[in-house]
């Protein structure tokens, strides 16, 4: 197959180019699901940190269990996405990091001890710990 | 000086096998169907492009099996990734140093 070599003329390498930016536009826009799945998952996370330490504190062994089956979940679903955009998994692994480690040894034991269960301050505090999967996303978008 | 053609690589340089790599340069990985439908090529076509370009080491083919289904994921490795560059930098050069003809 690699027997007939021909030089491209100008005209031919630009249109070599132009086609190679359709099918590279066309490809990002069937990877903006990965904006939208980064954003869910960030407004998911409010939700369970919210219910967890405020609404249903009781609860929270089986909530984490919700949470850790709906990450399983999404993951699986990512998986199985026709294409995954360049660096998907690299700022999906760093915002799950960050937004983890943030609960964790800031926001949370900050909130935990000053505002106990207080919904508000609870929302208020888990929705900076879920910037990071917000960041994501809009470098996402900007990519 | 030489003129940028003599660096052309005839792995890439086929126009079907440059939008196949156009597309992986793009994502982490996609599916075969997938790149078949954006760069419009049939099962056969794509199934020999996929061939040369693994066997230059430009991509990885890989199966997988979920349940009945089975998936076949193709991405492009560094070296895929270094030869696209390079050739999209040398069609850049042809298409603004060509040479007038009268």
């Amino acid at each position: 197959m690699e027997g007939k070599f021909t030089v491209p003329t100008p005209d031919e390498a630009r249109a070599a180019l132009t086609e190679a930016q359709r099918v590279q536009e066309q490809v990002r826009r069937s990877g903006r699901w990965f904006t939208w799945f980064l954003a869910a998952v960030g407004a998911v996370s409010i939700v369970w940190i919210t219910a967890m330490e405020a609404v249903w504190p009781q609860g929270r062994y089986a909530l984490a269990g919700v949470w850790a089956a709906l990450f399983l979940l999404a993951g699986e679903w990512m998986k199985r996405r026709p294409a995954l955009p360049l660096g998907a998994g690299r700022r999906l692994t760093v915002a799950t990091a960050a937004w983890f480690g943030l609960y964790l040894v800031a926001v949370g034991p900050v909130t935990r001890w000053q505002w106990d269960t207080s919904v508000p301050a609870w929302t208020l505090a888990s929705a900076v710990a879920a910037l990071p999967f917000f960041v994501a996303a809009w470098m996402g978008r900007r990519a | 000086m030489s003129h940028p053609r003599h660096d052309l690589d005839p792995i890439v340089h086929t126009p079907a096998r440059f939008s196949v790599l156009a597309l992986l340069a793009a994502v982490e990985r996609a599916e075969f169907r997938f790149v078949r439908e954006t760069v419009e090529l049939s099962d056969s076509a794509l199934s020999q492009h996929l061939t040369s370009l693994e066997r230059a080491g430009y991509v990885t083919v890989r199966k997988t099996q979920s349940g009945r289904r089975t998936t076949t994921w193709i991405a492009l490795t560094d070296e895929g990734r270094a030869a696209f560059t390079r050739h999209v930098a040398l069609l850049n050069q042809i298409a603004g140093t060509a040479p007038r003809l009268r």
